[in-house]
């Protein structure tokens, strides 16, 4: 991915873009596993798990009110 | 005769437009007329409601009643379902002048399935900001799309969500942790391969690209990059636009 990333930088860029942003999706993400394959590299790449179905909108709900409560 | 034709030609698009804007118009002042007296029969009720004692004596039959009545004389369109509807529509929005002219009835009877006013009002935004059609509405919603953006913010990120709605203006915020890709429609327990997971997204790409996010524009899958004769390839390519 760093290649690729490093590669749209220079050879197909142009003035006034963003620099290229790098989306890696898996099935599993193994937080510290992405922290140790993602360090000292300046490339803006994400690591996002996919899932095959809806989330559950309850226990998101929960979360997000527990934000808006300060918690 | 020649020179006339291009002439005869932009006579025919100035009246073709003319139709068009005309039905248009028309279409959009039936749906605000139609969302307004849906409004309004909303209010009828929960102001009748309001009034104490007269409640009591209809209790919780009122809606059915109504229902019955109003079909009697007025044809379908009322069923108890709607006129629910038509209720819980005023008791969210019970100020008339919050209500957008740019969304349709249908709009509104998915938006007040979300119970949450932070959540409904981000919708409603981006609704109306990204004209985007009942179903991507629903989509979204299902997909818990507010929640999932909301959980990366404070409160302030999370109330400031609900303002403007699906503004982007970092990269960082576009991406999600997780994608959900159930319109795939790969059983749970299904292994699959990169290879046919790809061939997947790209049969189902606009709604791929609705999950992705705001301004993603598809421009390529296996990207071949060739490097000293060595050649590698990019799964999937897309231009953002912000």
């Amino acid at each position: 991915m760093n290649l690729y990333l490093n590669y749209f930088k220079t050879e197909e860029s142009v003035e006034g873009d963003n620099e290229p942003i790098g989306i890696i999706l898996s099935a599993e993400k193994d937080e510290v596993l992405v922290e140790y394959a993602m360090g000292g590299i300046s490339n803006k790449i994400f690591v996002s798990k996919y899932q095959l179905y809806l989330p559950d909108k309850k226990q998101l709900q929960k979360k997000v009110k527990a934000i808006m409560e300060g918690k | 005769m020649k020179p006339v034709k291009p002439k005869y030609e932009k006579l025919l698009a100035a009246i073709g437009l003319t139709i068009e804007t005309a039905r248009q118009n028309a279409l959009r002042a039936i749906n605000t007329e139609l969302v307004k007296a849906n409004w309004e029969i909303g209010r009828h009720i929960v102001e009748f409601e309001q009034q104490g004692k007269e409640r009591a004596e209809y209790g919780s039959d009122l809606l059915t009643r109504l229902s019955k009545d109003l079909r009697q004389r007025y044809g379908n369109g009322f069923g108890r379902r709607n006129i629910l509807d038509m209720r819980r529509f005023y008791l969210a929005y019970q100020k008339w002048q919050t209500v957008s002219a740019k969304l349709s009835w249908s709009h509104y009877i998915v938006l007040i399935s979300v119970s949450d006013d932070t959540g409904r009002k981000f919708y409603e935004k981006y609704a109306i900001n990204d004209k985007l059609s009942v179903r991507d509405l629903e989509r979204q919603i299902d997909a818990s799309l507010f929640e999932r953006l909301a959980l990366s913010k404070d409160k302030k990120g999370v109330l400031q969500l609900s303002k403007k709605g699906y503004i982007v203006s970092d990269p960082a915020e576009i991406v999600k942790d997780p994608y959900v890709l159930d319109f795939l429609k790969i059983p749970q327990s299904h292994r699959m391969s990169e290879k046919a997971l790809e061939q997947k997204i790209i049969d189902n790409l606009q709604q791929f690209l609705l999950e992705l996010g705001k301004g993603f524009t598809f421009v390529a899958r296996q990207y071949r990059i060739s490097l000293r004769n060595k050649h590698y390839s990019i799964d999937l390519v897309f231009i953002i636009a912000f």
